[in-house]
C-alpha cells in the first residue's frame, strides 16, 4: 500500500518535471531564435539583402561582413562604436556615482522633505522619457548643444539619481551600525561610504554599472533626435545601424548589420563576464550576528 | 579618562514623544554605570546621545569639560561597542581594530603595537587574520570590545554588548569586562536590559522607565532601598512579591491587614520610623514587598518567628541549588497566575515534602519588608523622608504639638482645629543654637551625601536634615521654617495652611530684537487659546447651573450622553465575555440576558434622571427666573472680566515692545566692545596655535606624522569656529520677556534655548518660574505689583502682590506697606524656564 503510493507520487513528480522542462524548453528556443538567426545572417556571404530564409542558400559564409563595417568609408561603423563607448562608459561612472549617493543618503540621512524627493521621483519615474523629448531638445536647442554628443552625454546623466530605489533598498539591509560604528571610530559621511558602503555593496555597485552602461549603449530614441540629425561622425551605433536598414540600403548592406549587432553585443558581454561573480554572494557575511 | 555631566537632558520626537525625560546625572571618572530597564525605556537613546548618534532635543552634555552637545561622534574622544558588534566584514580581524588609528593617522608602527596588545588582553592574537565571518558570536564581540579599547577613549560605551550571546557566553564575557574595567580605569557606560548583569557590573546603576529615570543608587542601595514598586519588582530574580495591604498602627505595633485573605501581621513602630504617617490610618492600601528569600518554609524558622502567615502551594520550580515554591495566601488563588496574594518562597532542602494543594505555614521576615503607596507605587519608607507629621491642635494662633505649645508667626492665619495634622518638611528643621524647641539626637546617618538627623521630643522621633554631623544624646534647638509648613484639619484633605510656594510662574517672551514681533505673536496667540478655553470652562458651569434651574437643554445632552456611553460599556463588556472567555452554552445565554438586564438598567437611570430634569422644568416659577437671570449676569461678568483680563496680558506684551529697544541700545555697546575683545582674543589664540602646529607640520617627517597634524589643524580650526560662533552668541542680546518687561538674558539660559530650538525659538512659548528672592525693586519701569498683604513669617517678610491679577510674593523688609505700588524688575539667579509645550526644562 505505502510502497506503491510511494511509486506514484515519484511517477507523478517525473510527468510533472517532464512537462514543466518540455515547456521551458520551447521558451528557450523562442528565446534564442532571433540571436542565432542575427548571428547566422552575419556571417552570410551573398548579399541579397533580407534573407527569407534561414539559413543561407549554399554554404555560403564569410566574415568579409565584419570587415567591411571598418573598412567603408561611406559609413564608419568604427567611429559611430567608438562614440557610443565613450558616451557610455563617461555615462556609466558619473550615473553609478550619482545614483550610489544617492540612494545612500536617502537611505541613512534624515532630512526635511526626504520623504517627499522619494515619492516625488517615483512618481516621475513613471511617465516614459519620451514625454519630455521636445522640453528636452528646446533647452539644449537654447544651450547650443542640440546636436552634440556632449548633450546626448548630458540627457543621459541628467535624471540618473531616479534610479536610486534599488540601491537603497540594497543600502538599508546594510545594518546602520557598522556607519555608526565607523563615525565614532573617526571617519565621516564621506570616509564611510567609500570605505565600508561601497566595499559591501558590490552586487548592487554591479547592477548599477551594468544598467547604467546598458542604457545609453542601447539606446536609440534619443540619440536619434539628437545626434541623428547631426553629422554622421557624431553618430551613434544604434543610429548609424539604422541607416543600414533604411529600405534604400537594406538590399546591399542587412548582413553588414546583423554583424554590427554582433559587434554591439560584445562589450555587454565582456563586461557581464568580468563583473557576473560579484553577482553571485552578497559579501555582508560577519558584519553582525547572523 | 573623564566625568560626564548630564543637565536636563531631553528627547523629544517631532510628534511630541518624550523619549528620555529630564535626564540628570554626574558620572566621576573610572565609574562603570549601567543604564537598565525593559526595552523602550530610553536607555540606549541616552546612550546614543551621549555618543552623538542622536542629537539632543534639550540640555547639556559635558565630557570632562567641554559642552559636546553639537560635537561630532569622533571628535567626543568615546569608543562604542554595539549589540550586533558592527564588525566591518570586508576588513580582517587586524585592520578592524586598526581603522579607527589608520583614520586618525597614527604611524603605522605605533597602531601595530597597539593592536597586538589589545589582540593579547583579549586572546585574538591568532585570529587576526581573519574575517569576521570565520569567527564565532563571542569572538566577534572580542573584537569589537578590542576595536573600542585600543583607542584608550575618555568614555567606553557599550550598547547591550552580550545581548546576543549564549548564557555560559555572556558569563564569561561579563568577567572579561568587568576585568577590562579594572585595566583600563575608564569610565564605561553600560546599557542592558538584564538586572544580573546591572548588578554585577555597575558601581552605580540607573533604573529608567518610560524615559524617566527611577533611581540613581549603587546595586547593593537598589536592591535593600528601592525608591518605588517599579525599581523592587525589576531589581532581583525571582521577582518580589508584592501584597495589598493597609496599616493600622496601634501605639507601638503596627497592624498589616492584607486584602483578599484573613491574614495579619504585627511588626513594631520601631521598623517603620520612617513611614509617611498618613499610611497608619488602617484606610490607605499600600503595597507590601518581600523578596522570596525573606519568605521560609522551613520547621526552624517558623519555630523562631512571630510573623506567621498561612499560604497554600500551588507548584514549585526546581533551580538545582535551590527550589521556589509557588503558593497563595488566598486559599481560593491558584499561584500561577501573577496577584496581589501569590507568593514565591525559596528553600534550600528541596520540596520540604510539600506537594501541591497543602496548606502551610510560612514565616515572614517583616523586617526586610518594603512598602510603597498602592497608588503613585512609590516607596513610603523613604530613606530620607520628605516631611514629619504630627498631631496638632491651633488655637487663637497657637499651635501645640507634642505636648508643647508655639506661636505661628502672623503670617499664618490658621482657623481654630481641634484635632489636625501639622507637616513640616524635614528640610524646614534648622538646627541652631537658640530655637523654639530643644530635642535631642536619637541617631545620624548619612544617605547620599544627605546628613538626616533623627531627634526626639516627648518620645516622638522625627527627622531633619542638616548641614553639619551631631552627635547621638545632644541636645538642640530647633527652628521651623514656617513658609514651608502646612496644617489640615483631621478627615480633611484641603489644607488650612498651605506652604509657601519657593517660585511665582509666568507665562513669558524669549526673544531678541529682530524676531520680538514674532514672539509676541506667538505668545499672545497662545493667551488667546487660555483665554478660549477659559472662557468655555465658564461658559459650560454657567449652562450646567441653568440646567439645574431648568432653563436649558444642557443636561438633558449629558444625561443622553451619559446613557449612550453606558450602553457602549455594556456592549464591550458583552462582546468580551462572549469572545475572550470560555463561557459555554449556559454562560454565553447569561452573559446575554445580564447584558439585557444591564441595558434596561441603564435606561431606567437614564428616564429617571430626564424625569427629575422635566419637573424642575415645570416648576419653573418666577423666582427661579430672577435666580436664573441673576445667574447669567454673574457669569456674563465672569467672563467679561476674564477676556479683560487675558486681553490686558496680551496688550501689555504688545505693548512692552517698545521698551526693547532702548534696553538693546543700552547694552549694544557693551556687547559690542566684549564681542571685539573676545574675537581679538580667539583669533590671537588661534594664530599661537596654529602657527605651532605648522611649525610642527614643517619638522614633520613621515607621511603618517603629517597627516596626524593635519588632522589636529583641522580639529583646532573646527573647535576656534566653535568657540567664535559662541563668542558672537554671547554677544548677541536675548531677552526674558514678562508682561511686557524685558530683563537681558544670561549667556547660560541663551546658550541653552539656542541649543535645543535653534532659529525656532521665537515661535516656542516659556514659562519662567521666578524665586520670591529674585525680585528687585526699581524707580519706574518694570512690573507694576500691587501690595495686598504683608506676609510676617518672624525671620522673613513677604509681600503677597498682584500683577495683573497674577498673585506674587516678593520677598521684602518693613518699608513695603499694604496698598503700595511696585515696581519690580527680577534677576536671574534661582530662575527656571520651560518650555511650555511639551513641558521641556530647559534651565
Amino acid at each position: 500500500m505505502t510502497m506503491s503510493r510511494k511509486v506514484g507520487v515519484r511517477a507523478r513528480r517525473h510527468i510533472v518535471n517532464g512537462i514543466i522542462y518540455i515547456f521551458l524548453t520551447i521558451l528557450s528556443i523562442i528565446w534564442i531564435f532571433p540571436f542565432v538567426y542575427i548571428f547566422v545572417q552575419s556571417i552570410r556571404g551573398d548579399t541579397t539583402g533580407i534573407a527569407l530564409t534561414f539559413f543561407p542558400e549554399g554554404f555560403n559564409y564569410t566574415l568579409n561582413n565584419y570587415v567591411n563595417l571598418f573598412t567603408d568609408h561611406l559609413y564608419s561603423f568604427g567611429t559611430w562604436y567608438l562614440n557610443t563607448l565613450i558616451i557610455a562608459l563617461m555615462t556609466t561612472v558619473v550615473q553609478t556615482i550619482l545614483v550610489l549617493m544617492t540612494a545612500y543618503t536617502l537611505s541613512r540621512l534624515r532630512f526635511k522633505g526626504r520623504k517627499g524627493i522619494m515619492k516625488l521621483m517615483l512618481i516621475l519615474g513613471m511617465f516614459p522619457g519620451f514625454l519630455g523629448m521636445i522640453c528636452i531638445y528646446r533647452i539644449l536647442q537654447a544651450a547650443g548643444l542640440q546636436s552634440s554628443v556632449f548633450g546626448l552625454f548630458l540627457v543621459y546623466i541628467a535624471g540618473s539619481a531616479m534610479n536610486y530605489y534599488i540601491s537603497k533598498g540594497f543600502f538599508d539591509t546594510i545594518p546602520r551600525s557598522l556607519d555608526e560604528a565607523a563615525l565614532i571610530d573617526g571617519a565621516n559621511r564621506n570616509t564611510v561610504f567609500w570605505k565600508i558602503i561601497i566595499p559591501l555593496s558590490k552586487p548592487i555597485v554591479v547592477y548599477t554599472v551594468l544598467t547604467a552602461f546598458l542604457a545609453p549603449w542601447g539606446d536609440f530614441m534619443m540619440a536619434s533626435y539628437l545626434v541623428g540629425r547631426g553629422a554622421q561622425t557624431s553618430y551613434t551605433v544604434a543610429i548609424g545601424l539604422r541607416q543600414f536598414v533604411q529600405p534604400t540600403l537594406a538590399a546591399s548592406y542587412f548582413t553588414r548589420f546583423c554583424a554590427g549587432g554582433i559587434f554591439v553585443s560584445i562589450p555587454i558581454v565582456i563586461l557581464f563576464f568580468f563583473l557576473q561573480r560579484y553577482y553571485v554572494e552578497g559579501v555582508t557575511g560577519g558584519a553582525v550576528k547572523g | 579618562m573623564a566625568n560626564l555631566h548630564l543637565k536636563n537632558i531631553y528627547k523629544v520626537y517631532p510628534n511630541g514623544a518624550k523619549a528620555v525625560s529630564n535626564f540628570n546625572m554626574e558620572i566621576k571618572d573610572k565609574e562603570f554605570i549601567v543604564f537598565v530597564g525593559p526595552s523602550g525605556c530610553g536607555k540606549s537613546t541616552t546612550l546614543r546621545m551621549i555618543a552623538g548618534l542622536e542629537d539632543i532635543t534639550a540640555g547639556e552634555l559635558y565630557i570632562g569639560d567641554e559642552l559636546v552637545n553639537d560635537v561630532e561622534p569622533k571628535d567626543r574622544d568615546i569608543a562604542m561597542v554595539f549589540q550586533n558588534y558592527a564588525l566591518y566584514p570586508h576588513m580582517t580581524v587586524y585592520d578592524n581594530m586598526a581603522f579607527g588609528l589608520k583614520l586618525r593617522h597614527v604611524p603605522k608602527e605605533e597602531i601595530h603595537k597597539k593592536v597586538l596588545w589589545a589582540a593579547d588582553v583579549l586572546k585574538l592574537t591568532e585570529y587576526l587574520d581573519r574575517k569576521p565571518r570565520a569567527m564565532s558570536g563571542g569572538q566577534r564581540q572580542r573584537v569589537a570590545l578590542g576595536r573600542a579599547i585600543l583607542r584608550s577613549p575618555k568614555v567606553f560605551l557599550l550598547d547591550e554588548p552580550l545581548s546576543n550571546l549564549d548564557a555560559k557566553l555572556r558569563t564569561e564575557m561579563r568577567a572579561e569586562i568587568a576585568k577590562i574595567h579594572n585595566q583600563l580605569q575608564t569610565t564605561f557606560i553600560y546599557v542592558t536590559h538584564d538586572q544580573t548583569e546591572a548588578m554585577t557590573l555597575g558601581t552605580r546603576v540607573v533604573v529608567m522607565k518610560l524615559g524617566e529615570v527611577q533611581q540613581i543608587d549603587t546595586p547593593q542601595n537598589l536592591y535593600n532601598y528601592p525608591s518605588n514598586k517599579f525599581v523592587a519588582g525589576f531589581i532581583g530574580t525571582p521577582q518580589m512579591n508584592f501584597f495589598e495591604a493597609t496599616l493600622k498602627r496601634n501605639g507601638d505595633t503596627v497592624e498589616i491587614i492584607f486584602d483578599y485573605c484573613d491574614n495579619k501581621l504585627y511588626v513594631p513602630f520601631e521598623d517603620l520610623l520612617k513611614v509617611t504617617p498618613a499610611y497608619l490610618n488602617g484606610k490607605e492600601h499600600v503595597w507590601v514587598g518581600l523578596r522570596c528569600e525573606d519568605i521560609s518554609l522551613e520547621p526552624e524558622d517558623i519555630a523562631k518567628s512571630k510573623n506567621i502567615m498561612k499560604i497554600k502551594v500551588s507548584h514549585f520550580e526546581e533551580l538545582g541549588n535551590e527550589t521556589l515554591i509557588y503558593g497563595d495566601l488566598n486559599m481560593g488563588g491558584d499561584g500561577f497566575v501573577e496577584s496581589s496574594t501569590r507568593v514565591i518562597a525559596k528553600s534550600n532542602h528541596g520540596y520540604l515534602n510539600l506537594k501541591p494543594g497543602d496548606v502551610v505555614e510560612a514565616a515572614f521576615n517583616m523586617k526586610k519588608a518594603h512598602f510603597f503607596d498602592k497608588k503613585s507605587e512609590d516607596t513610603i519608607v523613604p530613606r530620607v523622608p520628605k516631611e514629619n507629621v504630627f498631631d496638632c491642635s491651633v488655637k487663637n494662633g497657637h499651635l501645640t504639638f507634642l505636648n508643647t505649645e508655639i506661636t505661628l508667626p502672623s503670617a499664618i492665619k490658621c482657623k481654630d482645629i481641634e484635632v489636625g495634622r501639622f507637616i513640616i518638611p524635614t528640610d524646614a528643621i534648622s538646627l541652631t543654637d537658640e530655637g523654639e524647641l530643644s530635642a535631642k539626637v536619637t541617631g545620624f546617618e548619612v544617605v547620599n551625601d544627605v546628613k538626616l538627623c533623627y531627634l526626639n521630643i516627648n518620645g516622638r522621633t522625627f527627622f531633619a536634615i542638616t548641614e553639619k554631623e551631631y552627635e547621638v544624646g545632644t541636645v538642640v534647638k530647633l527652628s521651623i521654617d514656617y513658609k514651608k509648613i502646612s496644617i489640615f484639619e483631621n478627615d480633611s484633605d484641603e489644607a488650612a495652611v498651605k506652604p509657601l510656594s519657593t517660585h511665582d510662574t509666568f507665562l513669558g517672551l524669549f526673544t531678541n530684537l529682530e524676531n520680538n514681533t514674532k514672539a509676541i505673536k506667538s505668545l499672545t496667540k497662545l493667551i488667546d487659546e487660555i483665554s478660549e478655553n477659559k472662557v468655555k470652562e465658564v461658559e459650560r458651569e454657567e449652562s450646567l447651573k441653568l440646567s439645574e434651574l431648568g432653563y436649558n437643554n444642557f443636561l438633558y445632552k449629558e444625561y443622553k450622553e451619559d446613557y449612550k456611553d453606558a450602553l457602549d460599556a455594556n456592549k464591550n463588556e458583552l462582546t468580551y465575555k462572549l469572545s475572550t472567555l470560555d463561557l459555554g452554552k449556559d454562560g454565553k445565554k447569561k452573559a446575554r440576558d445580564e447584558y439585557k438586564a444591564a441595558n434596561e438598567k441603564a435606561k431606567a437611570e437614564y428616564l429617571e434622571k430626564i424625569k427629575v430634569l422635566d419637573a424642575k422644568k415645570s416648576q419653573a416659577s418666577a423666582d427661579s427666573a430672577t435666580k436664573a437671570d441673576s445667574i447669567k449676569e454673574t457669569y456674563s461678568k465672569e467672563i467679561a472680566n476674564l477676556k479683560q483680563y487675558y486681553k490686558n496680558i496680551a496688550k501689555d506684551i504688545s505693548d512692552g515692545a517698545s521698551e526693547l529697544k532702548p534696553l538693546f541700545e543700552e547694552t549694544k555697546a557693551e556687547s559690542e566692545a566684549t564681542l571685539a575683545k573676545d574675537m581679538s582674543e580667539l583669533k590671537a589664540k588661534r594664530k599661537e596655535t596654529l602657527a605651532a602646529l605648522h611649525n610642527e607640520l614643517s619638522k614633520a617627517k613621515t607621511s603618517d606624522e603629517k597627516a596626524s597634524i593635519k588632522d589636529k589643524i583641522a580639529r583646532n580650526n573646527d573647535r576656534f569656529d566653535k568657540e567664535e560662533e559662541l563668542a558672537g552668541l554671547k554677544a548677541k542680546s536675548f531677552y526674558i520677556g514678562i508682561n511686557g518687561h524685558y530683563v537681558k538674558s544670561s549667556f547660560d539660559i541663551t546658550k541653552r534655548i539656542v541649543q535645543a530650538f535653534g532659529t525656532a525659538l521665537f515661535r516656542s512659548n516659556y514659562r519662567y518660574e521666578i524665586s520670591h528672592y529674585d525680585y528687585v525693586r526699581v524707580n519706574d519701569g518694570g512690573l507694576i505689583a500691587h501690595v495686598e498683604e504683608i506676609l510676617d513669617y518672624g525671620k522673613e517678610k513677604f509681600a503677597r502682590c498682584l500683577v495683573n491679577k497674577n498673585e506674587i510674593y516678593v520677598s521684602c523688609k518693613d518699608d513695603v506697606k499694604v496698598g503700595d505700588t511696585l515696581h519690580l524688575t527680577f534677576n536671574l539667579n534661582n530662575i527656571r524656564v520651560f518650555e511650555n509645550k511639551f513641558d521641556i526644562r530647559l534651565f
